[in-house]
């Protein structure tokens, strides 16, 4: 039977427009603006679905975005709200959390347990005995969940966007639509949202008295009109965040709005009534049949009573009335209601009215799918009600009008003071944070004249806060006439099945015994009973849960208080959350050259740098060897571009030097470089790299790749403080660098410049600014692979045509590629230590065996006063260099393995290696210092019960003749990590 | 320099361009596809490259006398940018920060500054710049950036201002140089992000019915459109 009703003015739905759709098998047809609910609903539908635990037939509550009964699993989307999301054409749709489906739900059977299960059961019943928790754990996690998700949908990549305006108005209901117009007027840019398909909230289905339609038009014109206003529909504000952020979500987007001022006018919550079986379809809130018969065009049912807890639900009986529905009965909660128009208009209808009387219980039909009739009975002066002289009343409907709780999520979340009032029954901001402020039902104005006027004032302060010259003006509220909210709309029955949660299926009686148990905080309430934890997240049930515990501790509900609100203040899809990101990358200028070449990637920080090269028929281990052997024998190239390169100019260039470096720069002829160590102010090692004096006031360095923009940032900061006269210039994304490394190189460079190259003129540590194949190059004798190297910096821009300068150069010398792996390689040969590697958050220079860098006897440089501290204390660990004397196969050290002896740990392993040339495994670890003799035992674990033998060697491990044999090789460091 | 040493940043995000033309020494895309398909895209979004544009930076307590001792007007004040004669844009970056460009290939104020600190001075110190920079042109421009930049940007050039923001969590400096009838960003980053940052717009451009143009594109009359 069709529930639809004659065309309703201002209806949202397009009757021209039909939409076909399934819902649990079954073939239906709604209109063109219809929500799933409301066109069930209007083909005879009222169960929508099952409830979380007791597995009861559920239909329409609010038909206001918190039907959380009524979610539907659509193809692969879980949780589909049905009572906001519009019909799709041939949507297929069924119900979540049923064995079965809808109507044969095999779990059904659980309400006829619920005796057995009551708050907090399978806490005390599912632990014992303990070898069975995991099937517990599985039949438990099997009945739990609503929804199902499809593992193999696409992935969306759901878009997130930035948005900004003065004025961020949130419900576009009377009060927000008049603040939304009154920031306007004062020249603020708006944005007005609100979740409904439509701006106009209760004035879209309230429809009794007070010019409501009229109020309507104009307001909903002006915003439209509006230029400096956008309206953004079906668009949720989902939680408030710092400096006034707000995440917006629509169905396909979330928006970061940024406002100066926000207004929040969110109007509030209608709650339901608790009385047994208040959860059977055909049960729901009065501004739910409202909605169902105003926007919809729906007949919510055909005989109702009508439950009374304040003079609202007398225009509720009045519009069923009128939509030719007969209302059985008014059953008024209060004993002495106040006299209003609707009130007199219901009697002038002749509609009885129970005055003092609650409804004891809904009498379910024979399926428990909706209402065959209602019990009512007197209430007595404890609250309950006079059993002897309850009365049925034949109807299919039960319409509550008893109260509502303010909708204050995103206000709390702001960091809302507010208080209880007792002549509204609900609480109200008593402080509120600087640009946000608070307009309409959720500050306490229920009629019509008072929150437009109030949210005239709102929108007006808020254009103010956001920075609008607006005028000192006075605001008058009108004072409110009635309490529209019930102290205590709660009615306790035998038999139970009396919901206070309609998400968790909690009734009367579970707080009852949790206070009992001791959980009479309204904190500890929430997490033993879980009321308000559900999808809809204590929206209906809140505010009641708080009335309980008050009433059974005796106490004002302002010392009960409230649970802490936070976000997101209604579910987001994970779509949106987890829609495009941001994952910066860095790649330097060589990186399609390295491609072309073969080159597998790995990540140094957010850099891509070449691993290796993969060579025909060859394993990644014997191309790594294969790449160290081209340095060690001919000639071979790596991108360094990665490295960090900073510049410093000025007169004090070098006494900035002095004072950031550990080591002597002061004295450094020009045309040289050095090794330079870094500590921080506790003086532990931060980084190293190379410093080149290219000017008598310009210097060069290089900083490890990953700490480039720490570096500079840090030496800008120690500028700012210092006050010399020096320049800082980051260069680490402007020049590209290469090394040019083997027993070649010298023969490769030569071809590309006219550069004296010799050893008298480009010796060891040398820096020069010479053209390389007629690019300007910064070229430094260094070498931290051991062989003969240069590093070769240019323009990034030029990077990739001195690379094929380079390699075409190389060619006749059999030059080859080299990645990271290979350096790693090259330079643990030589015992060179990685800083961030080889060291940690903790380690000193002494402890590093990097001494020979820092000179105590400068005046002042960044941790000297630490280091001296660090000096005069023995050492914690020293970094050792050793060499592996026999390893258990395929078990070989790995980087972080553990040093032990006598069953101790006295250190780890922070590099390691096969070096071909050697034939042996190599290392650098960190032990206790009475193990640092040359030829100590070491026995390394590589698996619980497998130790390696090692033993201490002297780095370098390898030594290699780099022309200039006077050079020591344990001392003098060059290049970078 | 050899016409053929400067590579763009963005080249190898730019193997599907169509023909080639060589500006200031650097390879750039002429065009991506048909002139009717470069029109449409602008009238959506596009993104082009503008690597090819010389720059010049220089810093230093001296830096702002300098530049007025050679006759260049600079901003007053931070995060102000003025043109230059010759076709060329002067950014204060800082109090003691400029940023010199050549918006044509013509020289002008990046050219004049290169060659006239070409080693520091007391006080002022030339800063090499390689950076990438691109330009998103077109009606939906601000639409795309609103996905990958929490700054509020200006809907046109009036107010002149230089942004250094985030963008896709890299930092870039951003103009506003178009009208309300073709609004246009130019974006500029650290090379090293260049074909993550392009590989991010385009993505979104395209979602937005855009894509990438080539330097021929950039070159229509505002009337087109």
């Amino acid at each position: 039977m069709s529930a639809r009703l004659a065309p309703v003015p201002g209806e949202w739905i397009d009757r021209a427009r039909e939409i076909p759709f399934r819902f649990e098998g079954r073939a239906y047809t709604g209109y063109a603006g219809d929500t799933i609910s409301t066109a069930l609903h209007a083909a005879g539908v009222r169960a929508l679905g099952r409830s979380f635990k007791y597995h009861r037939m559920r239909g329409i509550l609010s038909a206001a975005n918190h039907d959380i009964n009524a979610m539907m699993q659509w193809d692969g989307q879980p949780n589909v709200r049905g009572d906001v999301t519009r019909l799709v054409a041939d949507m297929n749709l069924r119900s979540v959390n049923t064995r079965g489906g809808l109507l044969a739900d095999r779990l059904s059977i659980l309400d006829r347990l619920s005796a057995f299960m009551p708050v907090g059961f399978y806490y005390k019943a599912f632990h014992r005995p303990k070898a069975w928790f995991p099937a517990f754990e599985h039949m438990i996690r099997r009945a739990a969940g609503l929804g199902e998700v499809d593992v193999s949908a696409p992935r969306v990549r759901t878009p997130k966007r930035n948005a900004w305006c003065d004025v961020l108005v949130i419900g576009a209901g009377p009060a927000g639509l008049s603040a939304a117009r009154a920031a306007a007027n004062q020249g603020a840019r708006v944005v007005l949202v609100d979740e409904c398909q439509r701006p106009g909230g209760s004035l879209t289905y309230r429809r009794t008295g007070e010019g409501a339609e009229s109020a309507l038009r104009e307001l909903v014109a002006a915003a439209s009109n509006h230029p400096l206003i956008e309206v953004m529909t079906s668009t949720t504000a989902a939680g408030y965040y710092a400096d006034h952020l707000v995440p917006l979500v629509d169905e396909t987007r979330l928006t970061r709005m940024r406002a100066r001022a926000v207004v929040v006018a969110t109007g509030s919550f209608e709650q339901p009534a608790v009385f047994r079986n208040n959860d059977l379809p055909g049960v729901m809130l009065g501004s739910a049949a409202q909605r169902l018969m105003y926007r919809y065009a729906v007949r919510p049912m055909e005989q109702a009573v009508v439950l009374a807890g304040n003079d609202r639900a007398y225009e509720v009986a009045l519009d069923l009335h009128r939509q030719g529905i007969l209302v059985r009965s008014v059953v008024e909660l209060r004993d002495r209601p106040g006299e209003c128009a609707a009130r007199q208009a219901v009697m002038s209808a002749d509609i009885p009215i129970l005055t003092g009387h609650c409804i004891v219980e809904a009498i379910p039909t024979a399926r428990r799918d909706g209402v065959a009739a209602v019990l009512v009975a007197p209430m007595n002066a404890d609250g309950g009600y006079e059993r002897s002289r309850t009365t049925r009343i034949e109807a299919d409907g039960i319409v509550m009008s008893v109260g509502f709780a303010p909708a204050a999520n995103l206000l709390y979340q702001a960091g809302m003071r507010a208080a209880w009032n007792e002549g509204l029954g609900q609480f109200l901001p008593t402080e509120l944070p600087e640009g946000v402020f608070a307009a309409g039902e959720v500050n306490g104005c229920h009629a019509l004249p008072s929150r437009l006027a109030d949210g005239e004032r709102a929108g007006t302060e808020a254009a103010r806060a956001a920075g609008l010259a607006v005028p000192d003006l006075t605001w008058s509220i009108p004072a409110e006439t009635e309490r529209p909210n019930h102290p205590y709309p709660i009615v306790a029955h035998p038999s139970g099945k009396n919901f206070v949660d309609f998400d968790e299926d909690l009734q009367l009686a579970d707080f009852v015994n949790a206070a009992a148990e001791g959980f009479d905080n309204i904190e500890l309430l929430k997490r033993y009973t879980t009321v308000g934890m559900g999808p809809s997240q204590g929206k209906h049930s809140n505010m009641n849960a708080i009335r309980i515990l008050a009433r059974i501790r005796g106490l004002p509900i302002d010392r009960i208080g409230s649970t802490t609100a936070r976000p997101f203040y209604h579910p987001v899809p994970l779509s949106h959350l987890a829609g495009r990101g941001f994952h910066p990358e860095r790649t330097t200028a060589l990186h399609d050259k390295h491609v072309a070449l073969g080159a597998r990637f790995m990540s140094a920080g957010i850099w891509r740098r070449p691993e290796y090269y993969e060579r025909p028929n060859q394993t990644r281990e014997s191309a790594i060897q294969a790449e160290v052997a081209a340095v060690h024998r001919q000639v071979a190239l790596i991108d360094v571009g990665t490295l960090g390169k900073l510049e410093v100019y000025g007169p004090d260039a070098a006494l900035f030097l002095e004072r950031v470096y550990a080591g002597r720069f002061a004295g450094m002829r020009v045309g040289t470089t050095r090794y330079a160590l870094m500590t921080d102010e506790s003086g532990i090692v931060m980084d190293d790299g190379v410093v080149a004096r290219l000017g008598e006031h310009h210097f060069y360095f290089t900083t490890t790749t990953s700490n480039s923009a720490t570096i500079y940032r840090e030496l800008s900061r120690l500028n700012t403080q210092w006050g010399l006269s020096v320049g800082i210039v980051n260069l680490t994304g402007a020049m590209g660098a290469v090394n040019l490394a083997g027993p070649l190189a010298r023969d490769v460079l030569a071809g590309l410049t006219d550069a004296d190259l010799s050893e008298t003129g480009m010796p060891f540590l040398a820096a020069v600014q010479i053209p390389v194949a007629g690019l300007p190059a910064r070229v430094m004798r260094v070498g931290f692979v051991g062989a003969l190297s240069y590093e070769i910096h240019v323009p990034t821009q030029s990077a990739g045509a001195l690379w094929d300068a380079l390699s075409v150069a190389g060619g006749p010398h059999g030059i080859v590629p080299f990645g990271v792996e290979a350096q790693r390689v090259l330079r643990l040969e030589q015992g060179h230590v990685i800083v961030g590697q080889d060291t940690d958050g903790v380690t000193t220079p002494f402890e590093a065996g990097l001494g020979f860098a820092v000179k105590m006897d400068k005046p002042f440089f960044v941790g000297q006063r630490s280091l001296r501290i660090h000096a005069a204390t023995p050492p914690r660990q020293s970094l050792v260099g050793f060499v592996l004397e026999s390893s258990l196969g395929d078990l070989v050290p790995r980087e972080c393995h553990l040093v032990i002896e006598d069953g101790q740990i006295r250190g780890r392993v922070t590099s390691v290696a096969f070096s071909a040339a050697l034939g042996k495994t190599v290392g650098l670890a960190f032990v206790t210092p009475h193990m640092t003799e040359v030829g100590y035992p070491l026995a390394i674990r590589v698996r619980a019960d497998a130790y390696a033998k090692a033993t201490v060697a002297k780095p370098p491990f390898l030594k290699h003749d780099r022309v200039s044999p006077s050079v020591s090789v344990s001392a003098d460091r060059g290049g970078g990590s | 320099m050899n016409p053929v040493l400067r590579a763009s940043p963005f080249h190898a995000r730019m193997q599907s361009a169509a023909e080639w033309v060589a500006i200031e020494g650097m390879a750039v895309p002429l065009r991506f596809a048909s002139p009717e398909q470069e029109l449409a895209c602008l009238r959506s979004v596009a993104l082009s490259d503008l690597s090819w544009q010389r720059r010049a930076g220089l810093k230093g307590p001296r830096a702002a006398a300098w530049l007025e001792a050679r006759g260049f007007g600079i901003p007053a004040a931070a995060n102000g940018w003025v043109v230059t004669d010759g076709g060329g844009r002067l950014s204060r970056l800082g109090t003691t920060e400029f940023l010199g460009e050549d918006l044509f290939p013509e020289p002008a104020v990046a050219a004049r500054c290169a060659a006239a600190l070409s080693a520091a001075e007391d006080g002022v110190y030339p800063v090499l710049r390689q950076d990438a920079k691109l330009a998103v042109v077109g009606p939906g421009s601000l639409d795309v950036l609103a996905e990958v930049c929490a700054f509020p940007l200006a809907a046109d050039a009036r107010d002149r201002t230089v942004v250094m923001t985030d963008m896709a969590g890299i930092s870039v400096i951003v103009w506003t140089t178009g009208s309300a009838r073709l609004p246009r960003y130019e974006v500029l980053c650290d090379a090293s992000f260049a074909p993550y940052l392009w590989g991010e717009l385009l993505v979104i451009a395209r979602e937005q019915g855009g894509g990438a143009v080539g330097h021929e594109a950039l070159g229509l009359p505002e009337t087109e459109f």
